[in-house]
């Protein structure tokens, strides 16, 4: 058994600490943090991985770490900061004391012990990807510690390989032609993971923090979608402060879309920018911000607060939060720029600081249900790129 | 947004149907198959509206991506198959739980629609399936009104009458609205603007706006709305050439003459109360018509105010004249429960090109306004409701009063005609008198002259020439030039002072005054035959003494003996003895 040890590697990433857990009585708390591992500066300590063949029945199992090379290592290293960036949902286990915990637990223990319990995950993990409606794949377990801090923690990832076609040349009758073949086991690349989770104990002992990227997962998943952080991890979800900051910035546009009436021009702007002004801020509490967001409409807060309050978690039975953290990265665009969609899915991308003295939001006139925009601007050319 | 008729009137909702079945339905079947479309996309009737406009619709949505599975291909196809090239279906599907954001898919009728929904469907329920999470379509409804107008103009053809005729059509606007509450939005005062720029309204024609989910129409001159679900029963309104040309001419007077007598910061308007003076031909359009109405109550306002200005909040400032200058701001909320008084008021101050009875009105408006600078729409048409009698009564004493002019100065008319007629015939009197009094004078001179040939036949003929010669010159000199001409240059005196007379007599007109000056003529001409018969009179008489005299010397030179002489027996105390 080998353990790799490998250099450093830094990958540049952004991502809040996953910060949302269900409370009692339905009310999510929210608290912010960095996830080891997402600035990319990561070490890889050790590493295994294992072939779950679930389309033909076959489960492969590694009896020793695995090597890792630079090149792997930065790829590796890659994955765990695709995932805390791109991660919906963090979590705990719903069992404290289950067989999961105890392997996850055993993964930091010594080299036997780690790679005995990823072979036991990985047969967990294969006895849920029975219906062959799940891709197969491989599931590989990482030890690893973040940002020079010695403390370690664990990736779990599940690795759909990919295929593409290869070339290669033969020599055929003493003359060289190229052969074309397919190659089917190819590590797939950082934006190709659908299923991963990192999980980071405070203390030795002390229960798990996950972080997981799941496009399955979600208040709808249900059946084989579920299978991973429901059949194998068993992880009660709560949304992260990505989800929750995309969500919040949906929940505003749907409100606004079903208040439109009662909004002209200038209020409709002083809202766009009270959101702008909120997501510029670590937190956002969304009482204040429907206090700020409409200052003409003191009638409509009440609805806006509540709307956000009690939409911002999915799922039923309805969690209430009051507050949450914000993923700076999901709206980094958001906050750098005003893009405003007109007819015939017309876009005008303006940068937010000169938006003010491009268009004068008072100055926008309303004839019947049509809006009209003047636009100051010394230039005027058609992008050909 | 209001609901602009009752649920009985409006089209029911129901799914499209491929073709219009009969030739008087085609305009509502745009709207059934628009209503179709919105049930399909959870676009209610509210806000459908909400996104038409006088060009187009345009609407945004999102909605589960379940309920677009829901939708049959074959659906779509009478989708595009009513509406042709006007419309245009954004699909993209959205979601937190999308590991990437989908490209938007556009169906238009010249890409097979149905395939491409089809095959959107088919790529989105995999991506759905997939996702953990809610996702949703994000839907741009995009339709323009090529088609629906097309067939407007078409039924427009058709109607009978004048209206209906290339001449009417030719000035005639005609606008179509899938939903009736999309029109309504435009039936504010501060939408002046997309009225003149739409060419609903129009100094040299007239418009017909059909609003197809609905039946009912309002008629009036210059505009009609039609609702277009009951087309084939519709009454349609009938107008003479005459009678389009007859209100032409009177709208053009009244917007002259608010032009002349307002001031307006806003470029001027074609739509006028009047104009918005709508009937109502078939029942349906209620609300729409209470809307007209406050719009022409408005409008109305604006005509009566001195000055409109508009502000940038695209309000309009309303300001009455009087003590003090009251301010109103339109659009307002209420439309002051008036029933019309201000409509009516402005009615009847326009209803002449003349501007009396605009001056009337305003003055009388002024005077019922409560105190205080600013008033609202509802003090406006309390204001109204008792200016108009008011302005009724002041307009009658002001005619009164004009009529006591008009007497008074044709009265002092009268009396220069007979003043100066007095005059010429006092002139043609002082003639006739001179002339008497000259032939008297030339009779008796002769006769002193023979008087004098019998008592002194020696120194005879010399007096009689020298009286010849004396009397000549005065008939001449005298009379004939000095006498006729001052009388001549009296008589015209007079007739400038009896023309200048008649010039000052106020409220005649020019042919009262010809008139006038016409009616001494018979005594002016008696005066100049008179003056030219006492001129011929005087001039031959003064020739007649100037030969006398003439005759008299040469007689008396060629020893010719004096008319004594001559063998008459003269008695003479001086006679010679015979020898």
């Amino acid at each position: 058994m080998v353990r790799a040890r490998t250099a450093t590697t830094t990958r540049s990433a952004t991502g809040a600490r996953a910060a949302a857990s269900v409370g009692q009585a339905g009310v999510v708390s929210s608290a912010p943090g960095a996830i080891p591992g997402a600035s990319g500066r990561v070490r890889i300590e050790a590493i295994i991985q294992h072939q779950l063949d679930n389309q033909g029945a076959q489960l492969v199992l590694a009896q020793e770490a695995g090597l890792l090379t630079a090149e792997a290592h930065e790829l590796f290293a890659s994955y765990i900061a695709a995932t805390a960036a791109r991660s919906d949902w963090t979590g705990r286990f719903a069992e404290s004391d289950g067989d999961v915990v105890a392997l996850c637990a055993a993964l930091l223990g010594p080299e036997q012990a780690f790679v005995e319990a990823s072979q036991q995950l990985a047969q967990l993990l294969f006895h849920q990807m029975r219906p062959r409606t799940i891709s197969a794949g491989d599931l590989a377990a990482l030890i690893y510690s973040a940002d020079g801090d010695p403390q370690r923690h664990i990736a779990l990832l599940k690795l759909d390989p990919q295929s593409r076609p290869i070339r290669a040349f033969q020599r055929v009758n003493g003359r060289l032609r190229v052969v074309y073949g397919r190659a089917d086991n190819l590590l797939p690349d950082e934006r190709h993971l659908q299923k991963c989770a990192l999980l980071t104990a405070a203390a030795p002992g002390a229960s798990f923090d996950i972080t997981l990227l799941d496009t399955q997962a979600g208040p709808t998943a249900a059946g084989v979608a579920a299978f991973f952080y429901r059949g194998f991890l068993g992880v009660a979800l709560a949304p992260s402060p990505r989800r929750l900051t995309r969500r919040f910035v949906d929940l505003c546009d749907a409100w606004l879309d079903a208040h439109r009436a009662a909004l002209d021009p200038a209020a409709l702007f002083a809202f766009y920018a009270a959101r702008r002004a909120a997501l510029d801020q670590s937190d956002v509490e969304v009482a204040p911000f429907a206090e700020r967001a409409l200052p003409g409409h003191p009638e409509l807060r009440y609805d806006l607060a509540e709307t956000l309050a009690l939409n911002l978690v999915e799922g039923e039975p309805p969690a209430r939060l009051e507050q949450f953290s914000v993923d700076r990265a999901v709206v980094s665009s958001l906050l750098r720029y005003v893009t405003l969609e007109l007819d015939g899915g017309a876009r005008l991308r303006v940068r937010a600081d000169r938006f003010a003295s491009l268009l004068d939001p008072t100055r926008i006139r309303r004839t019947g249900n049509r809006y009209e925009l003047t636009i100051s601007t010394l230039t005027l050319r058609e992008v050909s790129d | 947004m209001i609901d602009v008729s009752s649920p009985s009137r409006r089209h029911p909702t129901g799914p499209a149907r491929a073709a219009p079945s009969s030739p008087a339905e085609p305009l509502a079947a745009y709207a059934e198959t628009l209503a179709a479309i919105g049930a399909a996309f959870g676009l209610d009737a509210e806000r459908l509206a909400a996104a038409e406009d006088l060009e187009r619709l345009e609407a945004l949505t999102r909605l589960p991506f379940e309920r677009l599975t829901a939708i049959a291909a074959a659906e779509v196809g009478k989708w595009f198959a009513r509406f042709g090239i006007d419309l245009e279906l954004d699909l993209q599907l959205t979601g937190l739980g999308l590991p990437e954001p989908a490209e938007p898919v556009t169906l238009h009728a010249e890409g097979a629609p149905e395939g491409a929904f089809a095959h959107f469907l088919r790529d989105a329920e995999h991506a759905a399936s997939d996702s953990g999470s809610p996702v949703e379509v994000q839907v741009r409804l995009a339709l323009g009104k090529t088609q629906a107008l097309a067939a407007a103009h078409a039924t427009l053809a058709g109607r009978p009458g004048y209206l209906g005729s290339a001449e009417a059509l030719e000035v005639t606007t005609v606008a179509v609205f899938y939903s009736a509450d999309a029109f309504v939005p435009l039936l504010s005062p501060d939408q002046l603007p997309a009225w003149q720029a739409s060419a609903l309204a129009r100094d040299d024609g007239r418009a017909v706006v059909f609003l197809l989910d609905i039946a009912g129409a309002l008629v009036g001159p210059a505009l009609e709305v039609i609702g277009a679900c009951e087309l084939a029963t519709l009454p349609w309104l009938e107008l003479t050439q005459a009678g389009w040309h007859a209100f032409q001419q009177q709208t053009a007077d009244a917007r002259a003459l608010r032009e002349a007598e307002s001031i307006w910061t806003l470029p001027a308007s074609a739509l006028t109360s009047v104009a918005l003076d709508l009937a109502t031909r078939s029942e349906g359009l209620e609300a729409i018509d209470q809307r007209v109405a406050a719009l022409r109550e408005q409008i109305a306002a604006m005509e009566l105010a001195t000055a409109v200005q508009s502000r940038d909040d695209e309000r309009l400032v309303l300001r009455f004249a009087g003590q003090p200058v009251r301010v109103c701001v339109l659009p307002a909320p209420d439309t002051g429960g008036g029933r019309g008084a201000v409509s009516r008021l402005s009615g009847w101050a326009y209803a002449s090109a003349t501007p009396d009875r605009l001056y009337i009105a305003r003055d009388c408006l002024a005077r019922q306004f409560p105190a205080g600078p600013h008033i609202t729409v509802a003090d406006l048409a309390g204001a109204a409701r008792l200016a108009l009698p008011a302005a009724l009564a002041t307009f009658d004493l002001y005619l009164k009063r004009q009529a006591d002019t008009y007497f008074a100065a044709r009265q002092q008319a009268r009396d220069a005609v007979a003043s100066y007629a007095a005059d010429v015939r006092k002139a043609f009197a002082d003639l006739a008198s001179d002339v008497t009094d000259n032939v008297y004078r030339t009779v008796v001179l002769a006769l002193g002259v023979v008087i004098a040939s019998i008592v002194e036949p020696a120194a005879s003929v010399f007096v009689a020439a020298l009286g010849a010669l004396l009397f000549g010159g005065y008939l001449i000199g005298f009379c004939w030039y000095f006498l006729m001409r001052s009388r001549q240059t009296r008589f015209e005196r007079e007739r400038a002072q009896f023309e200048q007379r008649l010039a000052d007599v106020p409220g005649l007109t020019e042919d009262e005054r010809a008139t006038y000056l016409g009616r001494p003529e018979g005594d002016e001409a008696e005066f100049w035959r008179s003056y030219h018969a006492a001129r011929r009179i005087y001039l031959w008489l003064g020739v007649a003494s100037v030969v006398v005299f003439g005759v008299l010397l040469l007689g008396h030179a060629l020893g010719v003996p004096p008319l004594a002489a001559t063998g008459a027996p003269v008695p003479s105390a001086t006679a010679a003895p015979e020898p």
